[in-house]
């Protein structure tokens, strides 16, 4: 039965740029402070105060437009858009309605394999965020509370078409937007605190038909897994309140994540009239073709790009360009260590299984050591100083200690026995120690000569050069 | 005593000066008038203390010969429409009443910085909304000519305080005449610079794309020495802009001569009381005496500006004033369980009248369905109002009207009539739409001794012409008080 | 907007999304007020402004920008000195329904 339905699904995300003070005056914007002590006149809506937009913003919302393909129009304009709410300080909400600086974009999305999906982007505006409502708290009984701080913040609104039709686009969609996002340094993608938010819009139709059935709208999920769920969730209630030939109604939805499923908000209010109107407070927004030209120029690498550059300059296989290209962290401290000692298949190897894997403990601006010291243990290693197998000894030493691989080798004395003269003796006295394995060996089961290396190791602790341990040996039981 | 107070702001600043008089001596005198006057309503505020306390530093610096500019040791009243962090700011509003901000407007900082003494805040309709000072919510303010006519409005406190020598000169704001019509009424000198020639920032705002503040004296001169302590681009108001100042005392006395007059036929097409159609037909004359050329001109959609007016400016205060919810500051009313009532309530028992129907008007203009009939049409209709102007300019250098339609008119007569009150502002609101500095100016008395009045208006950022005119109108050919 | 008069109705509506109320007898006076302005202002309706853009701010100025600097806060005393209702250093109102 259910496949007979298509799922139409749009969504608009909103992004928290990074800057250190909010959109239209000069507090900070550093999340978890304790509540109201990031405000100031502005953004506490006093009688009486003007918005300032900050430069930044601007330069960083470009660049997200930019990064998403839109057209950028040096002109742009800022509204009023009006409701009631608590959190909301002036009773309007400055955003950009009638002329956002940013529309006509699109993104490309992995869809699995190799194959992608382009989504287009409607538009792209600058708003400042709402307060926020605590009332969670049992104590506070039948109250609200009001915290002006995340009042102002400054947030770009990416609105897709309805595009997708799955939630896995959903969730790669909004994946590889916040990659791109984090690329360009505008967002730091945060969900838990809110940084980057997202609204599915949804709703199913029969096959085949043009137009569009009712849309409900999900708020506030703050996980990729949550929204995964939700959304699915959402699709199958709408196409089983089709079946069963029921309306479905136009109204914003909440996923309980206790509960798995989605649940009315708000649903009494009547429908909104913002009375949106251009804000005689600010004049209109130019940017210079020069300034967006320049911005487009200097743009940092996005994810994309650097995956295909890594496949193609470093020979890298798709997996681990993959995985190498998600954190624009990883990508730079990858491309760093080649910097200091080009050796991608090994840097690869060494950052994706020694580092990448304890990363949620530890990510890589919290180690005691840089891409410049891993580069220089993988120099050792190339250049056989040392094994492979010191070498993680000695990556163990950089993380709890950090310091310089040269001198942590030497003055520990961890170089690599590469001598003949020395180790011969003592591979005869092995040998000698081990009559029945040396004429085990020499009739055939040539697999033991792993045993012999596996000896001479544990003598040397490991600092004898396998290579030529390998040689030595051959000759002595030949 | 009384006698230091009837000398200009000028005079007053030169005495302290040279030592011949106190600050102190100053706002004792002024506030000792306060009192005698306290029946006209013009104070909400007097900062008895503050002032007397402020007036004691700058008569230290004085006697250190350090004062900080010639406005030092002045006491002047302030509309209570700036904020000001010591003093409630109310906007004679029950909404606000009590309200203390807790940061400086733009322009009470840079008349603290000058060193002026701020002595009170003053009357006015409330939170700008009215032209007969007859909608505060505490007291209408009376003219100081006949205390049963009306003292103008919305700065009528300025207007009023500055003719009955409370204080010095007082500053207000004008949105649609709010100067102006105040000033016409109580026989002072009234200046609505350019929009964005003074900052706005710490101005409870009305209507945003047409509010601005600006000086109520007594004389020319002193018109141009408040304007020079508060004119200049403020970083704090994106409005603002960033033009030159010039000295506006420099060639304040240089004469019309060979100066273009326009004298729009629009705004004298209307029947105009006798004895002002002669007074302003005196003063062109004087005009044309010493050496100025009347130059007949059409400002053809004038009569578009009310209704123009009148829809943007509610719909933006309408947005304006939906920050008075109750929740920050004000005086909240219910909220014990529901919130939507907590809203309703404090706003419905808040805000008086006027400002509701205002509030009314706005939200319906900007409301779905009706914003391109309303807002949109009016915006374009204020194209077409600032194009009259900028053709206008290109054959004149400055424009002589009428102020108002009549002289002051009487307490209670047009407080039920809405649409004929906001028609007295016919020849003031254009002025506002396009953005232009005009001055009210006194020319004479009419038979019931009311003062009479003419408005001159002026190119963007030119005051210094404006002030130039209205110095020689004041020197040949109009009245004074 | 020709001849179309405001009814009673819309009144109530406009009150709600303005968040004022009026007793009855208001709502009606209201109601004849906002009649006669917006007759007047019918008076627009003469004009064709098909062609005409329409003007924001009076003068055609560049919006200024900020620099992106943080300042220090407004002192939380101050934030919260004019509070109608303080709550857990916040501003309390009654409970918002989601």
């Amino acid at each position: 039965m259910a496949n007979h339905w298509e799922t139409v699904i749009g969504l608009e995300v909103h992004a928290q740029l990074s800057t250190k003070s909010k959109l239209f005056s000069s507090s900070g914007t550093t999340f978890g402070r304790a509540p109201n002590t990031l405000v100031d006149v502005v953004n506490l809506g006093l009688p009486g105060v003007l918005p300032v937009l900050n430069k930044e913003a601007v330069k960083m919302a470009i660049q997200a437009g930019i990064g998403l393909n839109c057209t950028i129009h040096p002109q742009s304009q800022f509204d009023r858009k009006h409701y009631f709410y608590p959190d909301l300080p002036k009773g309007y909400q400055i955003t950009q309605f009638a002329q956002p600086y940013a529309t006509a974009g699109y993104l490309d999305i992995a869809i699995g394999g190799s194959e992608t999906k382009r989504i287009r982007i409607n538009r792209i505006h600058m708003e400042e965020d709402a307060g926020k409502n605590v009332h969670d708290s049992c104590a506070l009984g039948s109250r609200s509370v009001i915290d002006f701080n995340r009042a102002g913040t400054p947030l770009i609104e990416i609105v897709s078409e309805p595009d997708l039709s799955s939630s896995q686009e959903v969730v790669s969609y909004l994946k590889s937007l916040r990659q791109i996002l984090r690329y360009l340094g505008v967002c730091d993608g945060n969900m838990q605190e809110g940084s980057f938010r997202c609204d599915v819009n949804i709703s199913v139709r029969k096959h085949g038909k043009k137009e569009l059935g009712t849309r409900t709208e999900l708020k506030n999920i703050n996980s990729f897994k949550f929204i995964q769920q939700a959304t699915e969730y959402e699709v199958e209630r709408q196409i089983y309140l089709l079946e069963a030939k029921e309306v479905i109604v136009q109204e914003t939805r909440l996923w309980d994540s206790t509960k798995q499923q989605t649940r009315s908000m708000r649903s009494k209010e009547d429908a909104h009239d913002y009375r949106y109107f251009p804000d005689p407070d600010l004049p209109i927004l130019n940017v210079s073709l020069e300034q967006i030209e320049n911005l487009r120029n200097n743009l940092p690498e996005l994810p994309n790009k650097k995956k295909e550059r890594f496949l193609s300059d470093f020979k890298l296989s798709e997996y681990d360009a993959t995985v190498l290209t998600e954190e624009p962290e990883v990508a730079t401290f990858f491309e760093e260590i080649l910097n200091h000692h080009r050796n991608p298949k090994l840097a690869a190897n060494w950052l994706m299984n020694e580092l990448l894997r304890d990363a949620k403990e530890t990510p890589l601006h919290q180690l005691k050591f840089g891409a410049k010291e891993l580069a220089e243990l993988l120099a050792l290693i190339d250049s056989e100083v040392i094994s492979g197998k010191i070498g993680k000894e000695v990556l163990g030493i950089l993380k709890e200690e950090g310091g310089s691989p040269n001198r942590i080798v030497e003055s520990r004395g961890l170089k690599q026995v590469a001598n003949s003269d020395e180790l011969k003796p003592i591979l005869e006295e092995i040998i000698a120690r081990h009559p029945q394995q040396a004429s085990d060996y020499r009739g055939g089961k040539t697999k033991l000569i792993g045993f012999f290396v596996g000896q001479i190791m544990k003598e040397t602790q490991g600092k004898a050069n396998p290579k030529l341990v390998n040689k030595i040996l051959k000759e002595l039981l030949g | 005593m009384v006698d230091i107070l009837e000398q200009s702001l000028e005079a007053a600043c030169q005495q302290i000066r040279c030592g011949a008089i106190t600050s102190l001596a100053l706002v004792s005198a002024c506030l000792e008038k306060v009192q005698d006057t306290k029946d006209s309503g013009c104070f909400l505020h007097v900062s008895e203390s503050s002032a007397i306390q402020a007036a004691t530093q700058s008569d230290q610096r004085h006697k250190n010969r350090a004062p900080k500019s010639i406005l030092d040791g002045v006491p002047i009243g302030l509309k209570d429409i700036f904020i000001t962090r010591d003093a409630p700011t109310t906007c004679a509003s029950r909404l606000l009443e009590g309200y203390i901000p807790p940061y400086d407007s733009t322009i009470v900082a840079k008349l603290r910085e000058a060193g002026a003494i701020i002595l009170g805040k003053l009357n006015m309709d409330e939170f700008a909304m009215g032209s007969s000072n007859e909608f505060s919510a505490y007291q209408p303010v009376r003219n100081p000519h006949n205390p049963d006519k009306v003292a103008g409005g919305s700065s009528g406190g300025s207007a009023a305080a500055v003719a009955n020598h409370s204080v010095f000169a007082a500053l207000g704001t004008d949105t649609g005449g709010s100067i102006r019509q105040p000033a016409a009424f109580c026989g002072t000198v009234g200046l609505k610079p350019t929009y964005g020639r003074v900052s706005r920032f710490g101005m409870i705002a009305f209507a945003s794309s047409l509010d601005q503040a600006g000086p109520l004296t007594r004389t020319v001169r002193d018109n141009a020495i408040i304007l020079q302590a508060i004119a200049g681009y403020d970083d704090k108001d994106s409005s603002s802009v960033e033009q030159s100042v010039p000295d506006y005392l420099e060639g304040i006395e240089q004469g019309v001569q060979n100066l273009r007059v326009g004298i729009p036929r629009e705004y004298f097409e209307e029947s105009l009381p006798s004895a002002m159609a002669q007074a302003l037909a005196k003063t062109k004359k004087s005009l044309e005496e010493q050496g100025a050329e009347l130059i007949d001109i059409s400002l053809p959609h004038s009569e578009y500006g009310i209704a123009t007016y009148y829809l943007l400016a509610t719909a933006e205060a309408s947005s304006n004033l939906a920050r008075f919810d109750g929740v920050r500051y004000g005086n909240r009313v219910g909220g014990d369980d529901d919130l939507h009532a907590m809203y309703q309530n404090t706003r419905s028992a808040g805000f008086g009248p006027e400002v509701k129907r205002r509030i009314m008007l706005g939200t319906y203009a900007l409301s779905a369905g009706y914003y391109d009939a309303y807002y949109l049409k009016a915006q374009k209709v204020r194209t077409l109002i600032c194009q009259d102007f900028r053709d206008a300019f290109s054959q004149v250098d400055v424009i002589l009207t009428p102020t108002t339609p009549t002289t002051a008119f009487g307490m209670g007569e047009q407080l039920n009539d809405p649409l004929a009150m906001y028609l007295s502002d016919i020849f003031t609101v254009n002025v506002n739409l396009a953005g232009l500095p005009a001055m009210a100016l006194p020319i004479g008395f009419d038979e019931d001794n009311l003062p009479l009045s003419c408005q001159l208006i002026g190119r963007p950022w030119d005051e210094s012409t404006l002030l130039g005119v209205a110095r020689s109108i004041e020197k040949y050919g109009g009245g004074s008080i | 907007m020709s001849d179309e008069t405001i009814s009673l109705n819309q009144v109530k509506h406009i009150a709600k999304l303005a968040r004022l109320s009026f007793p009855e007898e208001d709502l009606v006076s209201m109601q004849v007020d906002l009649q006669a302005i917006l007759g007047y202002i019918n008076k627009l309706e003469e004009l064709d402004t098909c062609s005409i853009d329409a003007t924001i701010h009076p003068h055609n100025i560049p919006l200024p920008l900020r620099e992106d600097h943080a300042t220090p806060a407004l002192p939380r005393e101050d934030v919260l000195k004019q509070a109608p209702e303080v709550l857990a250093n916040g501003f309390g109102v009654p409970k918002v329904i989601e």
